[in-house]
């Protein structure tokens, strides 16, 4: 007897990543959003808070490792997102916090979680928290700790990791990908004979799901960003 | 095109295109000196029988062929150009619900792209008119023009959308020609001077 899927998942509201996951990404899980410079990582993560506070009535938390709230809004001024209308309506917080004070970090992260009931988590650069520690083994365990910690707050979490251009793996520390339940990878691919830039995704990892390993072309519009599953990268 | 009298090469088109299956797609073969003729003369036939036309432009400005299709008694309306050409001279882009305007020939993926979302934006009978494999060829790598074009018709097909592909007799790479050809339901050896 085929087993049922009861896997709850959430809609991410970026077009085309449900048929690329089984309907989406698993409730509750830490995912990894990895990508060199100009892939669209910021942009994939605010549209999933974006939607899930304006369509799902599943607030929000974005937490700023490097800009102020007013410089995030700033980057998503070209879209059709009214995010501002959110933070009033206490859909969407948007924080920055300061990595010196690291210790407070999962404090603050579950504070601002409880006092609007988010349900959506982004972390940006979650891959600068390694820039903190002195060692790989002190790395290592804080992020493991951090995952482990942000499982608890049953937030669906996307945690953007920077890569440096011509870096294979997806996390700054090649450990990270080992302890969150699901890899998405942005990439920008260079066509030669076109001199130019094709931006695409690949579902790397994603637990309990049977996810395609197709590499998908992507676009940025005026609405966000647009998967598009059934075409090819040539 | 003459005053009423129909020519005999459009009368040969005219044949050629009735009763079409839901899915056709037609190869085109003609002179240098006559694809535009040819290309009008299938476009005009299928919008006068309430096709939708997509047609992929890497020859010429999508302002360019709204002019001739009007001079040619094409309903416009009817049309929607996915332009190869104007963003790479970065000129004569205008805002416009019938343009899809494309950074080059060679960006096969946002060409790929491009034809699904005008596949699914336009309704009724449609068809993709590709001008022409042989431009086509000059901006891309065969085997992967090839491949491009492969997957292009399995969508058509799969959608249940007509297509024309028109290229130029002897000046088009023999593998690719051979290699698309077999992916087509027929193939029309065509020129503007040919006999009734």
């Amino acid at each position: 007897m085929k087993k049922m899927n009861r896997i709850e998942r959430i809609e991410t509201g970026i077009p085309g990543l449900n048929e690329l996951t089984e309907g989406g990404i698993p409730s509750g899980t830490l995912n990894i959003l990895a990508g060199h410079c100009g892939t669209g990582k910021s942009t994939f993560a605010m549209q999933f808070l974006y939607y899930g506070a304006k369509e799902k009535n599943e607030p929000g938390v974005y937490i700023s490792l490097e800009e102020q709230p007013e410089e995030v809004l700033e980057n998503f001024d070209r879209f059709n997102w009214d995010l501002e209308d959110l933070i009033k309506k206490k859909k969407l917080s948007i924080i920055k916090f300061e990595l010196h004070k690291f210790d407070s970090l999962k404090q603050v992260i579950g504070d601002e979680i409880n006092r609007i009931g988010a349900k959506r988590l982004v972390i940006d650069p979650f891959s600068l928290i390694t820039a903190y520690f002195n060692n790989v083994y002190d790395t290592r365990k804080a992020l493991s700790d951090l995952a482990r910690e942000i499982r608890t707050f049953n937030c669906t979490t996307l945690a953007i990791t920077d890569l440096k251009e011509g870096e294979q793996s997806f996390s700054s520390t090649g450990f990270e990908e080992f302890v969150v339940s699901g890899v998405i990878s942005l990439d920008l691919i260079l066509k030669k004979d076109s001199n130019s830039f094709i931006r695409t995704i690949l579902i790397r990892k994603m637990a309990r799901t049977n996810h395609s390993l197709k590499l998908v072309p992507l676009e940025i519009g005026s609405d966000g960003i647009s998967l598009y599953p059934d075409a090819e990268v040539f | 095109m003459n005053n009423g009298k129909k020519l005999p090469f459009e009368e040969r088109l005219e044949k050629e295109f009735k009763d079409l299956p839901e899915g056709w797609i037609i190869l085109l073969e003609t002179g240098a000196e006559d694809a535009l003729k040819i290309s009008l003369a299938a476009i005009k036939i299928l919008t006068n029988k309430n096709y939708n036309g997509i047609i992929l432009s890497a020859s010429r400005p999508c302002s360019n062929l709204f002019n001739v299709y009007e001079k040619n008694n094409i309903d416009i309306k009817k049309i929607f150009i996915i332009d190869c050409i104007c963003k790479t001279q970065n000129s004569g882009i205008k805002d416009s619900e019938n343009v899809i305007y494309l950074a080059a020939a060679s960006a096969l993926t946002n060409i790929a792209i491009a034809i699904s979302k005008a596949i699914e934006k336009i309704k009724g009978n449609k068809f993709i008119f590709i001008d022409s494999i042989t431009t086509m060829l000059i901006h891309n790598k065969p085997d992967v023009f090839a491949r491009f074009t492969h997957s292009i018709l399995t969508k058509m097909r799969m959608n249940g959308v007509g297509g024309i592909l028109i290229c130029l007799e002897n000046e088009t790479n023999k593998e690719v020609r051979a290699e698309i050809a077999q992916l087509c339901d027929k193939v029309i050896k065509i020129g503007s001077r040919m006999q009734a």
